[in-house]
């Protein structure tokens, strides 16, 4: 369902909700927010099980950070350190979560003119595009690289401290990016030979977004105000 | 005569001082078929990305239809001559193998109806139509190859260079591809194609060129693959086909059919022959 929303509205609609989430204060707003959307993501029939999987990589980066943060403001002497260590995570979390789940249905071409729809100067967004392609080049590298490694009977390092492995892991960023550098070089002359002419053209003629894409961005958006409302006290007269 | 390529005395050198082609003179006839041959390093893949303007020379000039190459040209270049590069991982970038083969399309500035139908028929004459969702980088090396192929299909250009597209394919997918290329060279289209596959090149051109060190060794008809001088030089081999005449014939045997059907036809009506006059002996 939601890879049908227009995806100028998919990304604006999270990029505000990430606004909006990132002045909450307390834990249980952000936590119930993000059960909420989680929920509702699963109920819509998006495949929660692999996109989670897909995130669970900067999701734990984001957990190490915050972490570190709880025990740099811990040392300090702040008591409320363990606490605002977990809502920087809720607000790092939901950053991740929102964005990615809004791209995550959207193929690069539509991800980049979204961008590009949304305001995002023109160089920014060629950027952006290019470090996608190129970071995939460098993800098969890599692979390749490692299977090469495999096959020639080199076992994988298990474990940091062994110092063959790291070694090994040296020899190994320093030959992916000299290999991904010449590939991207080639990848370049393939973009020139097929018509590129330095900026990425797209194929989503500014049709405007539909009715039903605006009530989707008002109701997405509109749940975080509404806690936020919350939050800062506008109903205070019934909760207390 | 119109000509789909010239090619004047081109030469170029990389960046690291090789010299890949050293002064490359050749012709190219609009509608023909063209094979290109010659031994690894021969400068085949650098000829090729010069007519296809991502390389422009560095001395004696190129010109595809009659329009010289050069820094002004090289956009409208691209749009009429479209190359399918020898290595799929160096042409295959995109997240999707759909996003790939619509990459040229949109670049040329189709739109989305016109992208949808020309990836969607790229797609179904190489039998890739499956895998239109795929990351690329899942596929297996021949499949990569027919979405690269795919991928310049469906720009629809005017010349069609290929560089081994042969490579890697199952024996099915190279008939498909034999089948492709007569397909779009019957519809007026001209194709050039580099290649190692000498029983090929002896079925399918119309034209043999053979280079070496960066040069043109030899150009002209296919008879030039049963010629010793030149096929000892370029450290080619033979076709089937020639190796069977020269080993029935001896060393002149020039004119041998050009395919496996053709050589049955003609050994058989000789051996019939035989037999009928046998019959008329006794
Ligand atoms: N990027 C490069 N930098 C430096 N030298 C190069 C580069 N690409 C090719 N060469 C050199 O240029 C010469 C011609 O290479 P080219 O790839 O055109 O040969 P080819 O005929 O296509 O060979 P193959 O049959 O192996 O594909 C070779 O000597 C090669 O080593
Ligand atoms: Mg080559």
């Amino acid at each position: 369902m939601i890879e049908k929303v227009d995806g100028r509205v998919k990304l604006g609609t999270s990029i505000l909700c990430v606004a909006i989430l990132s002045t909450f204060r307390t834990f249980e707003y952000l936590a119930a927010y993000l059960g909420f959307y989680i929920l509702l993501l699963s109920l819509t029939g998006f495949p929660v099980i692999k996109w989670m999987r897909r995130i669970s990589l900067p999701a734990l980066f984001v957990a190490f950070m915050s972490a570190a943060a709880v025990f740099v403001n811990f040392w300090a002497g702040r008591p409320t350190a363990a606490m605002d260590g977990a809502v920087l995570f809720l607000r790092a979390l939901s950053a991740i979560v929102l964005i990615s789940s809004a791209v995550y249905s959207m193929s690069l071409g539509e991800f980049l003119f979204s961008l590009k729809a949304l305001g995002f100067p023109e160089p920014l967004v060629n950027l952006v595009g290019f470090t996608i392609r190129y970071a995939n080049v460098l993800v098969e590298e890599l692979s390749r690289m490692n299977m090469a490694r495999r096959a020639r009977g080199c076992a994988e390092g298990r474990s940091f401290w062994n110092m063959a492995a790291m070694a090994v892991l040296g020899h190994t960023v320093a030959a992916l990016f000299l290999r991904s550098y010449e590939r991207s070089e080639k990848v370049y002359r393939a973009m020139l030979s097929r018509g590129y002419g330095g900026n990425m053209k797209s194929l989503y003629p500014a049709g405007r977004p539909k009715k039903s894409d605006f009530a989707f961005g008002a109701l997405a958006a509109g749940v975080p105000l509404f806690l936020k409302a919350v939050e800062m006290g506008a109903f205070a007269w019934i909760t207390r | 005569m119109d000509y789909a390529v010239e090619v004047q005395n081109l030469a170029f050198r990389y960046k690291d001082g090789t010299e890949a082609l050293r002064g490359v003179t050749m012709k190219v006839r609009k509608g023909s078929k063209t094979a290109i041959l010659g031994p690894n390093g021969a400068g085949k893949s650098t000829l090729l990305f010069h007519l296809n303007g991502v390389y422009l020379p560095q001395r004696g000039n190129v010109k595809i239809l009659g329009v010289e190459v050069n820094r002004k040209t090289e956009k409208m270049i691209r749009k009429m001559v479209g190359l399918v590069f020898q290595d799929p991982d160096d042409q295959v970038f995109s997240p999707t193998v759909w996003e790939d083969v619509a990459f040229g399309p949109v670049n040329f500035g189709s739109s989305r109806e016109e992208v949808e139908l020309k990836v969607k028929s790229a797609l179904e004459a190489v039998g890739m139509e499956e895998f239109a969702g795929k990351m690329p980088f899942h596929l297996s090396y021949g499949q990569r190859k027919r979405v690269a192929i795919a991928g310049v299909l469906a720009v629809n250009p005017e010349i069609l260079l290929l560089d081994e597209p042969h490579a890697f394919l199952d024996p099915r997918a190279r008939e498909d591809l034999y089948d492709i290329l007569e397909k779009e060279n019957r519809e007026g289209k001209t194709i050039i194609v580099a290649t190692h596959d000498v029983d090929f090149a002896y079925e399918w051109s119309d034209e043999i060129v053979v280079m070496k060190d960066g040069r043109i060794l030899a150009q002209g008809g296919i008879e030039i693959l049963s010629r010793e001088e030149i096929v000892e030089e370029a450290g080619l081999e033979y076709p089937k086909v020639v190796k069977l005449f020269k080993a029935i014939y001896g060393p002149r045997a020039e004119g041998a059919p050009r395919t496996i059907e053709e050589a049955a036809k003609l050994l058989n009506s000789l051996l019939e022959n035989r037999t009928s006059s046998k019959v008329q002996k006794e």
